[in-house]
């Protein structure tokens, strides 16, 4: 037992790969080595993808890419509205990044979002995104009037807001992908064979991409309500 | 794992930025990029198709028209035909009527001739043996004289 709470804390401990040595050592977590896996598969996918598309006479893959691309368009449309279109390729990234950093756990890499340094960065970028689409939808002035939306008494929530926001996205994710994750390592140390494949089905996959979705549908929502 | 790394949430985020702006470039752009072109091809094509219709509704529209017109004037020509003839249907007729009464008058006159020429035939015959007649009377009165006496 005391070998599997060690394997399990192993695991869970983000180890620090590689030590830049400037000021004083910047130490890279195998999160951002892991990331730069997942941004180099994306890219190379994305390049390969979309060579030789064409106008006319759609192949299998172009329609499929063009069905996956064009529905997560169509949904982000819905929730941040006309004014939000330029921010919708950041929340497709945000969808394939988390998408697939949730997933990766499946090819034996450890998930970046295990990481809660990589939960806290994509919240800090959900929430300044969420208000800067505010503030240049409505100009200072406006902006600092939707704080006190829809009563002046709302003030100090909405300000609240402003740090429950990305604490509940960040917390959330990272709390799913960590728990699935304990989960399935403890599935796995009970039934060795064939059990943990059903689990892992829902524990990796399926929740994986239900906290990827959750995560980004919140921050098109948060937008679309700072848009209004 | 809880442990919270300030350069590990900077790489992050550079991570990210970064990665959005691969995506945009590489991946939402063309896609979205050629599914409008695909849109404004078809919409193109939907308003190219209905200046067609437009275009065919307007030629068929001339076309009726046209024909309309040939239709009368063909009516037209019709009557005018059928006038001429009725024209000339009469003026035919009538030169018949004209001809056949020359004819029954010159026949009368022939008629009238002939039997004027059997009447005086008749006559100068009828003379001729009223003569003879006579001759022979007188003739047999003589010899019934001569026997008598």
């Amino acid at each position: 037992m005391d070998a599997f709470v060690e394997s399990l804390l192993e695991e869970l401990n983000c180890e620090v790969v590689f030590t830049i040595p400037i000021f004083g050592g910047i130490p890279v977590m195998e999160s951002v080595v892991v990331t730069w896996i997942i941004m180099a598969v994306l890219t190379l996918l994305s390049i390969v993808l979309v060579r030789n598309l064409e106008v006319e006479n759609v192949g299998r893959k172009q329609l499929m890419l063009e069905a996956a691309i064009g529905g997560l368009y169509q949904f982000f449309d819905g929730c941040v509205g006309r004014h939000g279109r330029r921010y919708i390729p950041y929340l497709i990234t945000a969808a394939l990044y988390i998408g697939l950093a949730n997933l990766i756990g499946l090819f034996g890499f450890k998930p970046p979002t295990k990481d809660l340094n990589v939960t806290i960065a994509l919240a800090l970028i959900s929430i300044i995104l969420i208000e800067v689409a505010g503030f240049r939808q409505k100009g200072l002035k406006g902006f600092l009037k939707s704080f006190a939306q829809p009563i002046a008494i709302m003030l100090p929530i909405n300000i609240l807001e402003l740090f429950i926001r990305p604490l509940s996205l960040c917390m959330r994710l990272f709390g799913n992908v960590l728990g699935s994750f304990v989960v399935m390592e403890l599935i796995k140390l009970l039934v060795p064979a064939v059990v943990p494949v059903a689990f892992s089905l829902y524990f990796d996959i399926f929740d994986g991409l239900i906290q990827a979705y959750v995560f980004v549908f919140l921050t098109s929502l948060f937008v679309g309500e700072a848009l209004e | 794992m809880l442990n919270i790394n300030f350069w590990n949430i900077v790489f992050t985020i550079i991570n990210v930025l970064v990665l959005y702006w691969l995506m945009k470039k590489f991946l939402v752009k063309p896609v979205l990029g050629i599914m409008e072109k695909r849109e404004q091809l078809i919409q193109g094509q939907l308003d190219d198709a209905k200046k067609n219709q437009e275009q065919a509704l307007e030629l068929k529209k001339q076309y009726e028209t046209r024909i309309e017109s040939a239709e009368k004037e063909a009516k037209e020509i019709m009557l005018q035909a059928k006038e001429q003839a009725q024209g000339e249907k009469s003026q035919i007729l009538e030169e018949a009527q004209a001809e056949s009464e020359r004819l029954i008058e010159r026949a009368k006159k022939n008629i009238e001739n002939q039997q004027e020429r059997a009447r005086r035939e008749a006559e100068s015959q009828i003379a001729g043996l009223a003569l003879m007649a006579a001759r022979k009377i007188l003739k047999s009165g003589e010899t019934n004289d001569a026997n008598s006496q």
